[in-house]
């Protein structure tokens, strides 16, 4: 199909002059982020669902609405209304985001295990991500959110740097400050971090 | 062997939003039409 050759500014432009199928195009490319970044934020499968939804009727009426003006920022726009419902979400609940998920439905830390394994390994792995997520939390607001959309997420620190609205510099150095003190967090916590 | 373990889910499976998620999107995004009157916007759901 030759959508697929289209940048987002053009699909943008093919949906708003009256092309529906362009949207379907565009969720489909994106959904993955849009999504992954909803749930790290909430860890609950079916309120990400309905943030996710959200988004795109906010994205729809922008667009339908013609006051879209971020030509070539597509992604990070979507991710930055997703990010505003998320904390609305929280507002409305009044209650802070907690690093594992609840009902185990969904944890992102589960994605970085690989194959088959047995019930040592398993309890093992299972130990080190409780370990680390602990960890992760104790990370300044700033750092913390650099180091998981970067490594949970996937976003390049180009996107990082638009969702935060910060430079890419400064989100690199984030980053590497991230690092730095978690290093410092699981010495001082005597952690190991290896199967 | 037995396997244990149920069946991982894959990042794909776990990242890709409910059919009936999309489908909303689609269809609330086909029923939305804004109009302008005399520079007023009036927003339409159609059915």
């Amino acid at each position: 199909m030759y959508m697929q050759n289209l940048t987002d500014a053009q699909l943008v432009k093919r949906y708003i002059s009256g092309d529906e199928s362009a949207l379907e195009f565009i969720i489909k490319k994106h959904q993955h982020k849009i999504l992954a970044f909803i749930i790290s934020k909430v860890y609950d499968r079916d309120v990400a669902e309905d943030i996710f939804q959200d988004t795109f009727v906010k994205v729809i009426k922008t667009l339908k609405g013609g006051k879209y003006n971020e030509e070539g920022k597509f992604l990070p726009w979507v991710i930055r209304i997703s990010h505003n419902l998320v904390i609305d979400h929280f507002r409305r609940n009044q209650r802070m985001p907690k690093f594992e998920a609840k009902d185990r439905e969904f944890d992102i830390l589960e994605f970085l295990s690989d194959g088959t394994r047995n019930a040592e390994s398993s309890m093992i792995k299972e130990q080190i991500h409780s370990d680390l997520a602990k960890m992760i939390q104790l990370l300044p607001d700033d750092q913390r959110e650099v180091l998981v959309m970067r490594l949970y997420k996937d976003l390049s620190f180009k996107e990082i740097a638009e969702v935060t609205e910060v430079s890419i510099n400064t989100a690199l150095g984030r980053m590497r400050y991230a690092l730095i003190n978690l290093r410092k967090l699981v010495d001082q916590n005597q952690i190991v971090l290896t199967e | 062997m037995t396997n244990f373990y149920p069946k991982k889910q894959t990042l794909k499976d776990n990242l890709t939003p409910r059919k009936e998620t999309v489908h909303f999107i689609l269809s609330f995004s086909r029923a939305y039409q804004v109009n302008r009157i005399d520079g007023v916007q009036y927003e339409l759901l159609l059915n």
